[in-house]
């Protein structure tokens, strides 16, 4: 730097030139310095001297903040250990990890993970790989998303996962990797699931507690009949009165009602225990609906059905009993909710995977909150008054066990006010 | 719906819908000198009491299809201001609470001894 002389007034240009300088130098307390008496740039350079000092200590606070925000960063990323912090480039390199992360991959696949290393070649389970890949490339894409995972080992020793990817822009806003927060949450989700069995266990036992009203109810009533009819047989017989016919007619319609009672449920004690063994035989499906059709047309004279069937014969193993049970309790619920001269269409199809036999009705349909619980023995929506074969709600419980010990499905589609489709299917051999 | 007529008879209405309960009741509250008129919901009691006018008595099941005991035993004290005595005929566990809840006279348990509804109804008949 060169000498500066402050003192020479008589050139006031070359003085502010060497203030100048000095000051691009930013050593301008020389200035002061150097000087031993006042002159006109005494005030300034005071002041910069304020302002340097302040600068200084700025700067001094700048440095030691930046060395506590580097410990608090790692700290925080480094302490809680069922918190998983990474970050990988564009092309799934780790830019960053925190020891966490590495001692889970390691824990998990076996690999000592490092920077610059590719995170899908670490994991080994393909179908985890597939996952990480398309939330990676979803997050590249500039989606902050959270989801709730299950990644783990091969064994199966799985955790639930709350997962936070965002994306890393750069200063000109383009997107040059991604970090994931990952928080190990399996004790929070054992919590939930029990929490939701336990709940479930409540449900199951307020239901079997309806049931059992219900149970109760739908077996005292034809007992009730029972009883009364008995006692006026013998009331007439004491009295040396001839025994009423109609009486001892009556009283099959209650003992029918109390023997479907108790076949339904032994149906279902044995479907719930695994004790219901089919009889299955080579039989023609198209024949046993037919004849079914028949016996219903007979019972249910005002209803019209109509038989949709292909051509050819369809024959496979079936238990023609239990096959018959199904499509009567499907016919049955048509023809009791379908008015007077209304269609009911039958049909066996054939298609690609499966043999399909359905049921369409032209009732009133089914509510969609108890569509799903239908098939359910013990649920509610059985238990309301929608559809009965036995007055227990049981009937399509039990369809649903036949069907399934048949390899084969049952199920409906129902809209309120629109009627409601029944249907069983049978899987293809091969398919 | 069962009807006999008997000028000096007192009349009992039931309301029932087990067709089987109905058909014994009547027959044998009929042979012991009643007049019975039957009704197997709420609905067809109701229309039969604007037909018939008011009955000694009535029998009244409570879970039926249309309109049930609770609807029909409310809609009787709105119309008729309990003019008839009520005994409930039921098979739930709560039978006493649901007598109570109506305005019942009395209950019975279902199934019932005929002899002991014959003289419940003998006690409450007005």
């Amino acid at each position: 730097m060169s000498e500066m002389n402050l003192n020479h007034s008589e050139n006031p240009v070359q003085a502010i030139l060497d203030f100048l300088s000095s000051l691009e130098s930013g050593d301008f307390s020389k200035c002061l310095s150097r000087s031993q008496e006042p002159n006109i740039f005494s005030p300034i350079i005071d002041k910069l001297n304020q302002f340097r000092k302040t600068l200084q200590v700025q700067a001094e606070n700048a440095i030691a903040q930046g060395r506590y925000s580097e410990i608090f960063f790692r700290a925080m990323i480094d302490s809680p250990k069922e918190i998983m912090v990474f970050a990988l480039d564009r092309d799934f390199r780790y830019l960053a990890f925190n020891p966490s992360h590495k001692q889970t991959m390691k824990a998990i696949w076996g690999f000592d993970i490092e920077r610059g290393m590719n995170m899908l070649n670490v994991i080994r389970n393909e179908s985890d790989r597939k996952k990480a890949q398309k939330n990676f490339e979803r997050a590249l894409s500039g989606d902050h998303f959270v989801l709730t995972e299950k990644y783990g080992d091969s064994a199966l020793k799985r955790h639930f996962w709350e997962d936070i990817y965002s994306p890393i822009y750069d200063e000109e806003q383009q997107i040059i990797g991604l970090t994931v927060y990952a928080i190990d949450i399996t004790e929070r989700k054992q919590a939930e699931n029990e929490l939701i069995a336990s709940r479930a266990a409540v449900e199951l036992a307020k239901n079997r507690t309806i049931f059992l009203d219900l149970a109760a109810h739908e077996l005292r009533n034809p007992v009730a009949a029972m009883s009364v009819l008995l006692q006026l047989v013998q009331k007439q017989t004491e009295k040396g009165q001839p025994i009423n016919p109609t009486m001892i007619a009556r009283l099959r319609d209650p003992v029918n009602r109390l023997t479907h009672l108790v076949v339904d449920l032994l149906d279902v004690s044995r479907l719930e225990r695994g004790l219901m063994l089919l009889r299955p035989v080579p039989g023609n499906i198209v024949a046993l609906i037919s004849n079914g059709i028949d016996e219903f047309q007979l019972r249910f004279p005002k209803r019209r059905f109509s038989f949709i069937k292909p051509h050819q014969i369809i024959e496979f193993h079936f238990d023609p009993v239990r096959i018959s049970q199904v499509f009567s309790n499907l016919l049955d619920n048509a023809s009791k909710f379908t008015p007077d001269n209304s269609l009911i269409e039958i049909t066996v199809a054939s298609l690609p995977s499966v043999i399909r036999v359905s049921v369409m009705d032209c009732g009133p349909g089914i509510p969609k909150a108890q569509v799903a619980t239908l098939f359910d023995a013990f649920s509610r929506g059985s238990s309301g008054a929608v559809i009965r074969s036995s007055g227990l709600g049981l009937g399509l419980s039990i369809c649903r066990g036949i069907m399934e010990q048949h390899g084969g499905t049952i199920g409906v589609a129902s809209e309120q006010g629109q009627g409601s489709c029944f249907y069983f299917e049978f899987p293809k051999k091969g398919s | 719906m069962i009807k006999t007529k008997d000028s000096t008879s007192k009349i009992i209405l039931i309301v029932e819908d087990d067709s089987n309960i109905l058909f014994a009741l009547s027959l044998f509250l009929e042979g012991e000198g009643y007049t019975v008129f039957g009704a197997e919901n709420g609905l067809v009691a109701l229309h039969l009491l604007r037909e018939h006018g008011m009955p000694h008595l009535i029998l009244l099941d409570m879970v039926m299809p249309v309109m049930d005991g609770w609807a029909f035993a409310q809609e009787f004290s709105a119309l008729y201001n309990d003019q008839a005595p009520i005994i409930i005929t039921t098979g739930a566990a709560d039978a006493e609470q649901r007598a109570r809840d109506i305005g019942a006279a009395s209950w019975i348990g279902k199934p019932y001894d005929l002899d002991d509804l014959l003289k419940m109804i003998q006690k409450y008949e007005r």
